[in-house]
C-alpha cells in the first residue's frame, strides 16, 4: 500500500493519463489531496522498510539516547537520501532542478546538516548514513569515544525542511515531503517508543506514517481488554491518528465485509486480466470462474439419507403424522426463503434437524409402536435460517456437500485481508487454468472449489511461521475439534455450528493484564490472523471475550463461517490447551 | 587476484581424522575448542576425538544457545552433553547466549556471541583454536568464525574449523523458523542507499522443506537482478539436486523466474568447491555490472553446514551479505535416542589460518 503513493510511482502514473488504469489511481490520489489543482503531484512519500539493522542499532553498547538518536539520524538522513532518488528517477530532473525548502530562522540547525544547498544536504545526509552504518556493521562496537564524531553532533533535517521545490515540466512545483516508516514493529520496543514519540512532535512540517503489525503493541492494547494510551505524554488525536487495519467490534465487520466483498471482486477480475490463459479466452471476470450452481449429492447418498431419517423417526418414535408435519413446515419455509439452494436433500436434512429438536421439545416417553402417541412440542418448531445452515453443515460432514463455495464465501474466508483473499483466489485461479490446458470448463464447480480451498488453507496454516506458531496450530486445531464436536447432534441450537469460544471477559482481563505467555500467544493468534477476537460481547447476561476461529481454519475443519455461534469456556481450558504436556 | 584461500588445507573424513588424531598429538599443542553444548548428538565428537589426542592440552569454551522455549526431551539432551563435556575436559568453561531478545524475541544470538567471545579470557599460549561448528547454529557460526578469523590474524595461533556432518541427522530435526530475514552480524549489505542503484544477485541454498524460509527471506531481499539457487552435486545422494528442484519447481519458475543456467552445483563434501564457485561468480559479476549498478552477492546458507562454512569463507574474504531466518525451536522427529549412532558422521576439517600460510597468503 505505502509503494502506491511513493513519488516516482506517483509521477508515473500522472505523467501517463491515457491509461485508464493510471486515470483511476490519479482520481484517487486527487481525492487524497496529493495533486494539486493542476494535477501535479503534491506530496513526495518516500518509504523507508524498518529492517533488521535499525533494530540492531539498540543493541550496541551506548546509552538508550545515544541509540535512539543512532536510528533518528538514519532515518533522515536516510529520507534525505530517498526523497532525492525518487525525484531524480526517470531522469526529467538533476539535484539542481530541486531545492529543499528551509526554515528562515535557524541558521546552526541548517549548518548542521549540510548548508542550505541541495549539493550540501545529500552530501552531508551520505555521510551520516556511512558513518553510522560501518558502526552497526562492525563486528565489534566501537567505544563511544572511537566513532566518528560526526555521528555524535547534532544531525535533524526535519527540523528544518519545510516543503521541497521541483521543476515539472517548464512550471515548478511545490511539495511536502511525507516520510512512510515500512514495518516499524521490528524495532525494540523502548526503541520505538524514544523514535515515536520524537517523530510525533508537532512542530515537524514532513508527515510521518508509521506502519506497523500489531505484534508491537502490548497484549492488553491489541487485545482491547483495555484501550489505554501507551505513549503517557503525547495523545491520539493531538498528537497522532490510530488507523487500525484490523476491526473489533461487531457492526463495523459487518459494513468491512460488505466494503470487502466489493474491493475483493474488483481486485481479482484485475489480477485475471494478467493471466495469460485466461484473458486470451475472454475470462475477465473472477465471478463467473466461481460456480454458485446448487450443489447435489449422489442420487445413492440421497436414498441413504432418506433411509437414515425413515431409520431415526423410529428410533425418536416420532409418528407419521409428525413427520408429515416436519415435512409440511420445511416445504412452507423453503417456498418463502430467498435461499437458492434449498432443493430436496436440503429439504430432507433440514426435517432431520427439526425431527431432533421435536425429540428434545417433548416428554420422555417409553419406546412404542403406538402411532397415535404424538405430543405437542414445548416450543413449537420453526424451520429458520440456522435450521438451514445446520442442514448445510450436516450435509456437507456427512454427504460430502461443498459447503465453502461463491465469492462471497472466499470473501469472508480472507478476513478483509487482500493478501490472504490473493493467496485462496490465486490457487482458483490455478486450477481454472489447469482445466482450460486440459480442454474442459474453465468454471469451477462448488466441489472442485471446496477440495481446493480447503487444500490452500491446510498449506497455509502448515506453513504458519510467527511466533508461537506451533501452540497456535495447536489451539486453533483443538478449537476447531471441540467446534466440531459441539455440532455431533442433529439437535445443536448452535445453528450452522459453533466457529468460537467465549470466555467470561473478566476472566480474559486479568490474564491479559498479566501478560503471561498466553496472552502473548493470544497476541499474535490475532496479529497474524489466526484468530478474530471481539473483547465485549453480551449474551445471557453475561460479558464475553470471543476467540472467533479464522476463515482459514473454518476453511480446513469444514466449519461454518457464519458468526455468532460460540462455546462457553474458562480461561483454564485454554491454558490447559497450551500446556507443555499438551502442546 | 589471488584469493585468500587458493591454498587451503582441507582434510575429509579419514584424512579429517588423522588430522585430529595425529597432528594435535604433537608435542606442546595447547589447544582450545569453541562448540556447542546443545541437543545435537554430534556436539561431542569432534571433542573427543581431539581429547583422545591432547588429554590435558585441552580446553573447551562451549557455547549454549537459549532459544527460551524448548521441549524437555532437548533441554535433558543438553544437559546430558554440558555434563559429559565437563566430565571429558576439566579445564571447561560454559556460556549461555540469548538468541533472541526475551522482551521483543528479536534476534540477537550474533551480537551475543561476538560479545561473549570478545569478553573472554584468552590465555596467551593457545596453539590452536578449533572451531566445532557441528552444533552450533548458522547466525552464531558466522560472527563466531570471524572474530577468530581477525583475533588471530597474523599470530602463531593456528584457526581451524570442523564440522561433524550427517544427513539423516540433519533430517530429524526441524526447526521453527522465525518470519523476518535478518542479516547475520558482520556480513550485512554494504550498498547503502547513498551509493547508488544496487543489483543483487541472491543465492540461496536450496533445501528440503524449506520454503516458508527461503519465501521469507526472498521477501526481504531488494534490487534483485538475478537469482541463482545454490544446488548440491556431487552429493551422496546424486539424486538430491534433481529432487530439490523437483520439489521447488512452481517457486523456481514462476515466483524467481530462474532459467536452468541460473544454478549453480556444488559439492556437497568440500566447502573449497563452495568457496571458489562463489568467488567466481563474485569476480565476473562484479566486472560485468560495476560502471552501471552497485553490485553485491547476498547468499542465504540455511542448508548443509559444509556448504555453509564455503560460504562463509566466501562471504568473509568478498564482504558478501549475507541474509537468513533465525530458528525460533528446533525439534527431533524421532526420538533422539535413535538419531545418535554416530558411525555415519562425515568429518570435514579446513585450517582456516594459522603460520603455515605463511608467505603464501595474499
Amino acid at each position: 500500500m505505502s509503494k502506491i503513493i511513493e513519488y516516482r510511482i506517483m509521477e508515473a502514473v500522472v505523467r501517463d493519463p491515457a491509461n485508464p488504469r493510471a486515470r483511476e489511481l490519479a482520481a484517487a490520489y486527487t481525492s487524497l489531496k496529493f495533486l494539486d489543482s493542476m494535477g501535479r503531484p503534491a506530496v513526495c512519500a518516500v518509504r523507508l522498510p524498518m529492517e533488521s539493522e535499525y533494530r540492531e542499532y539498540w543493541q550496541l553498547p551506548y546509552d538508550d539516547a545515544v541509540k535512539a538518536r543512532l536510528g533518528l539520524s538514519m532515518i533522515q538522513a536516510r529520507t534525505i537520501l530517498a526523497i532525492l532518488r525518487q525525484l531524480t528517477a526517470d531522469g526529467r530532473r538533476t539535484l539542481s532542478d530541486i531545492k529543499f525548502v528551509l526554515r528562515d530562522d535557524a541558521d546552526a540547525a541548517i549548518e548542521s546538516i549540510g548548508g542550505p544547498t541541495t549539493e550540501g544536504i545529500r552530501e552531508r545526509a551520505k555521510e551520516i548514513e556511512r558513518a553510522i552504518y560501518q558502526l552497526s556493521a562492525s563486528l565489534v562496537p566501537p567505544t563511544l569515544e572511537q566513532v566518528d564524531p560526526l555521528i555524535l553532533t547534532p544531525y535533524r533535517p526535519f527540523d528544518v525542511i519545510q516543503e521541497v521545490t521541483a521543476t515539472w515540466n517548464s512550471t515548478r512545483t511545490t511539495l511536502r515531503p511525507i516520510l512512510i516508516l515500512d514495518d516499524a514493529h521490528t524495532l525494540h520496543p523502548d526503541q520505538f517508543e524514544l523514535i515515536f514519540r520524537d517523530l510525533a512532535r508537532r512542530e515537524m512540517k514532513i508527515g510521518r506514517w508509521v506502519m506497523m503489525r500489531l505484534d508491537r503493541l502490548a497484549p492488553k492494547t491489541v487485545l482491547g481488554i483495555n484501550d489505554i494510551n501507551e505513549f503517557p505524554e503525547i495523545k491520539p488525536t493531538r498528537d497522532y491518528l490510530v488507523i487500525r487495519m484490523q476491526t473489533t467490534g461487531p457492526n463495523q465487520r459487518m459494513a468491512d465485509r460488505r466494503a470487502f466483498r466489493s474491493l475483493a471482486s474488483d481486485m481479482a477480475d484485475r489480477y485475471l486480466q494478467l493471466v495469460k490463459s485466461l484473458s486470451d479466452r475472454q475470462v475477465t471476470s473472477f465471478r463467473i470462474l466461481l460456480s454458485e450452481a446448487v450443489p447435489t449429492i449422489a442420487p445413492s447418498e440421497a436414498q441413504k439419507l432418506e433411509a437414515a431419517i425413515n431409520k431415526d423417526r423410529i428410533s425418536l418414535g416420532i409418528s407419521h403424522d409428525r413427520t408429515a408435519l416436519i415435512a409440511g413446515l420445511v416445504e412452507r419455509y423453503s417456498k418463502a426463503s430467498k435461499s437458492a439452494d434449498i432443493n430436496s436433500e436440503v429439504k430432507l436434512m433440514m426435517q432431520r434437524v427439526l425431527m431432533y429438536r421435536y425429540s428434545k421439545r417433548v416428554p420422555q416417553r417409553q419406546f412404542t409402536f403406538d402411532d397415535i402417541s404424538d405430543p405437542e412440542p414445548k416450543l413449537p418448531l420453526r424451520p429458520n435460517a440456522d435450521v438451514l445452515q445446520a442442514a448445510r453443515l450436516y450435509l456437507h460432514r456427512e454427504y460430502n456437500r461443498p459447503l465453502h463455495y461463491g465469492l462471497e464465501t472466499l470473501c469472508d474466508a480472507s478476513q478483509e485481508n487482500a493478501e490472504l483473499f490473493l493467496h485462496l483466489a490465486g490457487t482458483l485461479v490455478a486450477r481454472a487454468e489447469l482445466g482450460i490446458i486440459r480442454g474442459s470448463e474453465s468454471t469451477l464447480t462448488p466441489k472442485q472449489q471446496q477440495d481446493e480451498l480447503r487444500q490452500r488453507a491446510t498449506e497455509i496454516i502448515d506453513s504458519w511461521s510467527f511466533p508461537y506458531a506451533k501452540k497456535i496450530q495447536k489451539l486453533v486445531s483443538e478449537f476447531a475439534r471441540q467446534c466440531e464436536r459441539a455440532s455431533d447432534n442433529y439437535n445443536t441450537r448452535l445453528g450452522g455450528g459453533p466457529n468460537a469460544i467465549g470466555i467470561p471477559a473478566d476472566e480474559m482481563a486479568a490474564q491479559i493484564q498479566s501478560n503471561s505467555e498466553t496472552s502473548l500467544i493470544l497476541k499474535y493468534a490475532y496479529a497474524y490472523d489466526a484468530l478474530n477476537i471481539v473483547p465485549d460481547y453480551g449474551q445471557g447476561g453475561k460479558t464475553w471475550f470471543l476467540i472467533e476461529l479464522s476463515g482459514l481454519v473454518c476453511l480446513r475443519h469444514g466449519l461454518n463461517l457464519k458468526r455468532g455461534y460460540f462455546l462457553e469456556r474458562r480461561m483454564s481450558d485454554i491454558n490447559s490447551i497450551l500446556s507443555e504436556d499438551n502442546a | 587476484m589471488k584469493l585468500r584461500w587458493e591454498n587451503c588445507l582441507v582434510h575429509l573424513d579419514n584424512d579429517a581424522l588423522a588430522v585430529l588424531d595425529g597432528y594435535f598429538r604433537r608435542p606442546k599443542k595447547n589447544c582450545l575448542l569453541i562448540a556447542g553444548a546443545g541437543f545435537d548428538p554430534r556436539a561431542l565428537y569432534v571433542g573427543e576425538k581431539l581429547h583422545s589426542a591432547l588429554g590435558d592440552g585441552l580446553h573447551a569454551l562451549l557455547i549454549r544457545e537459549d532459544r527460551g522455549d524448548p521441549s524437555k526431551e532437548l533441554m535433558d539432551a543438553a544437559n546430558a552433553n554440558e555434563a559429559r563435556f565437563r566430565d571429558l575436559i576439566s579445564s571447561t568453561e560454559v556460556r549461555t547466549i540469548d538468541i533472541f531478545d526475551p522482551q521483543d524475541r528479536a534476534a540477537i544470538g550474533g551480537r551475543k556471541i561476538v560479545e561473549t567471545l570478545n569478553q573472554f579470557t584468552w590465555a596467551s599460549e593457545i596453539s590452536d583454536v578449533v572451531l566445532d561448528v557441528s552444533a552450533l547454529s548458522i547466525g552464531v557460526i558466522f560472527p563466531a568464525a570471524s572474530f577468530l578469523l581477525t583475533k588471530f590474524k597474523d599470530t602463531n595461533t593456528n584457526v581451524h574449523i570442523v564440522i561433524a556432518s550427517n544427513p539423516e541427522m540433519d533430517a530429524a530435526i526441524v526447526g521453527e523458523p522465525t518470519e523476518k530475514a535478518i542479516d547475520i552480524q558482520g556480513f550485512k549489505s554494504s550498498v547503502l542507499q547513498g551509493d547508488g542503484q544496487a543489483a543483487n544477485i541472491w543465492m540461496p541454498h536450496l533445501v528440503k522443506e524449506s520454503g516458508q524460509t527461503l519465501e521469507n527471506i526472498f521477501r526481504t531481499v531488494e534490487d534483485i537482478y538475478k537469482i541463482c539457487p545454490i544446488l548440491p552435486f556431487p552429493a551422496k545422494n546424486p539424486r538430491r539436486a534433481d529432487d530439490l528442484i523437483s520439489e521447488y519447481t512452481s517457486t523456481l519458475a514462476d515466483a524467481w523466474e530462474i532459467a536452468p543456467r541460473d544454478f549453480m552445483y556444488v559439492s556437497e563434501w568440500n566447502p573449497l568447491d563452495t568457496y571458489r564457485a562463489l568467488s567466481t561468480m563474485k569476480s565476473r559479476f562484479f566486472k560485468t555490472v560495476d560502471k552501471y549498478y552497485k553490485p553485491q552477492i547476498v547468499l542465504s546458507p540455511i542448508g548443509s553446514k559444509v556448504m555453509a562454512v564455503g560460504a562463509f569463507m566466501a562471504a568473509y574474504e568478498h564482504k558478501m551479505q549475507v541474509r537468513y531466518v533465525e530458528t525460533y525451536r528446533y525439534d527431533v522427529r524421532r526420538r533422539l535416542s535413535s538419531i545418535q549412532n554416530v558411525d555415519n558422521i562425515q568429518l570435514v576439517h579446513i585450517w582456516a589460518d594459522g603460520p603455515v600460510y605463511a608467505g603464501i597468503r595474499p
